[in-house]
C-alpha cells in the first residue's frame, strides 16, 4: 500500500488533476448538490406524508451518482490515460524509466481516474446522512462500497486495456463501445446465466436490502430478463449472495486485464501480445468456469444447452484466437530464434493447434458435465455433442488461419480487412443458402454446413442422422480449407524469411 | 558503452508505394562506441537515424541483431539498461498541467533515484538548463525553447552513463544552442557518453568525437572523426599560391605523381596530394627550386557537411 501511494505516476496524477482550486470547486459544487438533493427530498416526502423516506432515496441517489463518476468518468479518464499519451508522445518517456510495469499499470489504474475518486468522496456525506435516516443496515452499505469500488477498478483496468491497444484516432469509438459495455451488459447475460446485476451500479440495489440469508431472498425472486438484479445467484445450482459473487467476479476479471496490460505497457506496440497460448487458455477456461456454474440450466435441454454453450465458446476463441494472431514484425523477430520459420510446423499452422486443443478440451468438459446438469426428459446423443464440437472448432479455427494468413500479408490493415471479407462471405453466402432454400431439409442443412456452420447449431435431432454422410463430407472441407490456409501461410513465412538480404556489412 | 550487433529494423511498405515492399531502417548496423565518446549520427531524412536510437533506448524491438549499453542487453533488461540511458525524442510534448520542478520531480522518481539525492538533482537540472527562472511556472506556460530545455533537464536528470539525444537543437535559439553545445562538452568532460543525431552539421562537427553517416539503414562509414574525415577525403587538399603569376604551375603539378586533381588559375593551385607532412615539405621544396614564387601554402580542411554530402551522393566508397 505505501508502494502504491509513492508511486510516480499516481502522485503525478494527482498533482495534475487534484490542484487546490480544482478540489475546492468539485467540493463545493458536490455540496450544493447535495443540499439541493437532499432538501428537496425531504421536502417532498413530508409533502406526501413519508417523512423518513427521503434518507432512502438521498442514499440511492449519492451511491448511484458514485456510481455513475467512477464508472463512467473514471472509466473514460483510463480509456484516455494511455492513448493520449501516445498521441501526445510522452508515452515513450515513461517507457524509458526505470519504473516496471505493474508500477505503472497501477499508476495509471488508480491515477488516471483521481478526479472521479475526490468527486466521489465528495458525494460521501450524502450518501452517510441518507444511510443515517434511513437507518439502513451498515452491513449493506459497506458490501454495497465494496462491490462498487471493486467494479470499479475492474471497469478501470479494462478501460486501461482498451487505451493501451486502440490506435491514434481511435479514442472517440472506444468510449463509445465502453459505454455500451458499461450500461448494457445484463440483459443478454441474464438471459443465459442466473447472475444479477453485473456493473457496480449493483451497489444502489444492495444498500437498501434488509437481510442476508439467501434462502428468504430465493423466496421473494423471481428471474426476471430485465427490471431489478436478483440478489441471489445459482453456482452450480447452489445459491450464493450476488454481491459476493460480483466482487468475486470482477476481482478475477481485474487480475485477467492487469495481466495483459502489464505483459505489454513497456513493450513496443508492433510486438503486443495479451496473454501467451496457456495464459489464453487460462482466461477460456475461467471463462467457461462461469458459464457452466452460472447457466440458466432450467431453461434448456441438454442438446440445446450444448449448442448455446458453443457458440458462446466459439465467440470466445474466436476472440483469443484473434488475440493470438502474429503480424509481419513478430514473424521476422522469430526468425531470429533458429531455423526456417515456415519449417517449424507449430509456427506454420500458428495459431490453430492451440486453438484446437483448447477449443476441444473445454468442449469436452461441457459434453462431460451436461448428463449431469441437463433437464430431464430430452433426448442427448453424446456422438452428435462430439461431432459438432470438433465440426465447429474446425470452422472457426479455418477462419483464424484464413485472417492469420491476411495478416502475414503487406497491407495498411490487413487483420480488419479480413475480418470484413469474412462478414461479406458470410453474409451472402446466408443469404443465398436461405434463398435457394436449403435451410429447409436436413440434406440441405448439412449443405449449407459446407460454407457457414450455423445449421451446426440447430437443435432438431433428426436432422444430422438423414443426412449423416453430407455432414462428414461438410467436416472434410473444414480440413481441406484449413489446410489450404495453412499452406498459404507457409509460402508468406518462406516469403518472409528471404527478407532483407544478409547483404554485405558496411560498419565501423 | 554503446554497442550494437548485426542491428536490422524492416518496416513495411503499405501497398502502392511502388516496387519497393519494405524499408530497411537499419540493415545489420555493427557500432561499438566507447565510453565517454561524443557520437554524432549523421544521415538524410528516413536514414534511420531515429529508428536507431530508439533501439538503443528500447522504445523499438530490432528486427534482428541486439543492442547492449554498458554491457546490459536494453531488449532483455530493459529496466537495467534504462538506468544508464537519458533519451531526448525529436519531437516530444510534456505534461502541460505540471510544474516545471513537478515534472522533474516525477521523473527522478521514476528513475527510482535515491530520495536523498533528488532535490539536488532538481536543482542542478534546473540551474544547468538556465530555468531557475520558471521554476514554479506551470508548462504549458513555457515557450518551445524553454521546453526544450527543460526535455533536455530531463535527460540528464538522473545523472545517466549515456545520453541518446535526438536532434536536441531543434528549437532553441542560437544562445541556447551555444550552451546546449557546452553542456554536452561539459557532460562529457564528466564522464558521460552521448549518441547524438542532428541536421546541424558544423554543431556536430565543432562537438563530436565520433561520427557514423547512415543512409538507407547502412552505415556508410564510422569512427573517430578525424578518420573518417580523412578517409572521406582520400587525400589531403592544399591550395598553393603564387605572388607574380607567369610561372606554370598546373603543368608543373600535373607532372608530379603524388598530385592528382589539379584546379589550376594563373595565381593559384587546388589540388589532392598524396602523402604526409613530409611529402608536402618535398613539393613546395621542390616547387620554390623550380623559380615559382610561392608566397602561401595551405591545407583545405574538409567539413563534416562536405564529406556527408559526398559520401552520401557516392562520390566516396
Amino acid at each position: 500500500m505505501t508502494a502504491l501511494f509513492s508511486n510516480p505516476e499516481l502522485i503525478r496524477n494527482v498533482r495534475a488533476q487534484l490542484r487546490p482550486g480544482r478540489m475546492l470547486a468539485a467540493a463545493i459544487i458536490c455540496g450544493a448538490l447535495s443540499l439541493a438533493v437532499g432538501f428537496s427530498l425531504a421536502f417532498a416526502s413530508r409533502q406526501a406524508g413519508h417523512a423518513g423516506d427521503w434518507g432512502h432515496q438521498l442514499l440511492l441517489a449519492a451511491v448511484t451518482a458514485q456510481a455513475f463518476v467512477l464508472l463512467i468518468g473514471g472509466g473514460v479518464a483510463c480509456l484516455h490515460a494511455v492513448q493520449r499519451e501516445k498521441d501526445t508522445n510522452t508515452f515513450d518517456f515513461q517507457r524509458v524509466t526505470r519504473l516496471t510495469p505493474l508500477e505503472l499499470t497501477l499508476g495509471k489504474l488508480f491515477g488516471a481516474p483521481a478526479m472521479s475518486y475526490f468527486i466521489a468522496l465528495c458525494l460521501l456525506p450524502a450518501a452517510i446522512v441518507g444511510a443515517m435516516v434511513d437507518r439502513a443496515d451498515p452491513s449493506f452499505v459497506l458490501m454495497g462500497y465494496a462491490a462498487l469500488i471493486v467494479g470499479s477498478i475492474a471497469y478501470h483496468a479494462f478501460a486501461l486495456l482498451i487505451s493501451l491497444l486502440i490506435e491514434r484516432g481511435a479514442a472517440s469509438g472506444a468510449v463509445l463501445v465502453y459505454l455500451v459495455l458499461v450500461l448494457f451488459p445484463s440483459g443478454i447475460v441474464r438471459a443465459i446465466l442466473d447472475l444479477g446485476q453485473l456493473t457496480p451500479f449493483f451497489a444502489s440495489d444492495l444498500v437498501g436490502q434488509t437481510t442476508w440469508n439467501v434462502q428468504s431472498l430465493l423466496a421473494q425472486q423471481r428471474v426476471p430478463v430485465s427490471g431489478p438484479g436478483p440478489m441471489v445467484d445459482m453456482v452450480f445450482g447452489w445459491p450464493v449472495h450476488h454481491a459476493f459473487v460480483l466482487i468475486v467476479l470482477d476481482a478475477i476479471f481485474m487480475g485477467w486485464f492487469l495481466l495483459a496490460v502489464v505483459r505489454n505497457i513497456k513493450r513496443d506496440p508492433a510486438v503486443y501480445e495479451l496473454f501467451t497460448p496457456a495464459q489464453a487458455l487460462g482466461f477460456a477456461l475461467y471463462v467457461n468456469l462461469i458459464l457452466v456454474g452460472f447457466f440458466r440450466w432450467s431453461s434448456w435441454d441438454a442438446l440445446s444447452a450444448q449448442g448455446v454453450l458453443l457458440g458462446l465458446n466459439t465467440s470466445l476463441f474466436f476472440i483469443l484466437g484473434f488475440v493470438l494472431i502474429r503480424n509481419r514484425d513478430q514473424v521476422r523477430r522469430l526468425r531470429e530464434a533458429g531455423a526456417a520459420v515456415e519449417a517449424r510446423w507449430v509456427t506454420a499452422t500458428w495459431p490453430a493447434p492451440y486453438l484446437m486443443g483448447g477449443a476441444l478440451l473445454v468442449g469436452l468438459g461441457v459434453v462431460a458435465i451436461l448428463p449431469v446438469m441437463r433437464a430431464p426428459g430430452f433426448s442427448w446423443d453424446p456422438a452428435w455433442a462430439i461431432f459438432r464440437l470438433v465440426f465447429v472448432s474446425l470452422w472457426f479455427v479455418r477462419d483464424i488461419l484464413f485472417l492469420q494468413w491476411m495478416n502475414l500479408r503487406r497491407g495498411r490493415r490487413p487483420l480488419l480487412l479480413g475480418l470484413l471479407y469474412l462478414v461479406v462471405f458470410y453474409t451472402c453466402t446466408t443469404l443465398l443458402l436461405a434463398a435457394i432454400g436449403l435451410y429447409r431439409s436436413p440434406q440441405g442443412m448439412a449443405v449449407t454446413a459446407i460454407f457457414a456452420p450455423f445449421s451446426a447449431f440447430a437443435r432438431d435431432p433428426e436432422s444430422r442422422i438423414d443426412a449423416r454422410s453430407l455432414w462428414f463430407v461438410a467436416l472434410a472441407v473444414q480440413v481441406v480449407l484449413a489446410g489450404v490456409f495453412v499452406s498459404l501461410q507457409r509460402r508468406r513465412l518462406k516469403e518472409l524469411s528471404s527478407g532483407p538480404g544478409d547483404s554485405a556489412v558496411l560498419a565501423a | 558503452m554503446i554497442c550494437l550487433e548485426r542491428l536490422t529494423k524492416v518496416y513495411d511498405l503499405p501497398p502502392g508505394a511502388g516496387e519497393q515492399t519494405q524499408v530497411v531502417a537499419a540493415d545489420h548496423l555493427n557500432l561499438e562506441i566507447p565510453a565517454r565518446e561524443i557520437f554524432g549520427l549523421v544521415g538524410p531524412n528516413g536514414a534511420g537515424k531515429t529508428t536507431t536510437l530508439k533501439m538503443i533506448c528500447g522504445l523499438l524491438v530490432p528486427t534482428a541483431g541486439r543492442v547492449t549499453v554498458n554491457g546490459v542487453d536494453v531488449e532483455r533488461q530493459p529496466e537495467e539498461a534504462q538506468q544508464f540511458i537519458g533519451y531526448l525524442a525529436d519531437f516530444f510534448s510534456l505534461y502541460d498541467d505540471l510544474k516545471v520542478w513537478e515534472y522533474l520531480d516525477y521523473f527522478a522518481h521514476a528513475y527510482k533515484m535515491a530520495p536523498a539525492a533528488i532535490p539536488g538533482r532538481i536543482d542542478y537540472a534546473i540551474d544547468v538548463m538556465g530555468l531557475d527562472t520558471k521554476r514554479g511556472a506551470f508548462i504549458a506556460g513555457l515557450s518551445r525553447g524553454m521546453k526544450q530545455r527543460l526535455g533536455i533537464a530531463r535527460a540528464i536528470l538522473h545523472d545517466p552513463l549515456v545520453l541518446v539525444l535526438d536532434e536536441p537543437a531543434v528549437g532553441l535559439d542560437p544562445n541556447a544552442r551555444l550552451d546546449l553545445k557546452q553542456l554536452i562538452k561539459a557532460l562529457n568532460h564528466d564522464g558521460k557518453t552521448v549518441f547524438i543525431t542532428s541536421h546541424l552539421l558544423a554543431d556536430l562537427e565543432e562537438i563530436c568525437t565520433s561520427v557514423g553517416i547512415i543512409e538507407k539503414g547502412r552505415l556508410l562509414r564510422a569512427g573517430p572523426l578525424e578518420q573518417v574525415m580523412r578517409e572521406a577525403a582520400g587525400a589531403r587538399t592544399v591550395r598553393i599560391r603564387i605572388a607574380v603569376p607567369g610561372f606554370p604551375l598546373g603543368a608543373w603539378l600535373q607532372g608530379r605523381p603524388e598530385v592528382s586533381g589539379v584546379a589550376a588559375e594563373p595565381s593559384h593551385a587546388q589540388f589532392f596530394l598524396a602523402g604526409g607532412d613530409a611529402d608536402l615539405a618535398g613539393l613546395v621544396k621542390a616547387l620554390v627550386t623550380a623559380g615559382a614564387p610561392v608566397c602561401a601554402v595551405e591545407e583545405v580542411t574538409e567539413t563534416l557537411e562536405r564529406v556527408f554530402s559526398r559520401l552520401s551522393r557516392g562520390e566516396v566508397m
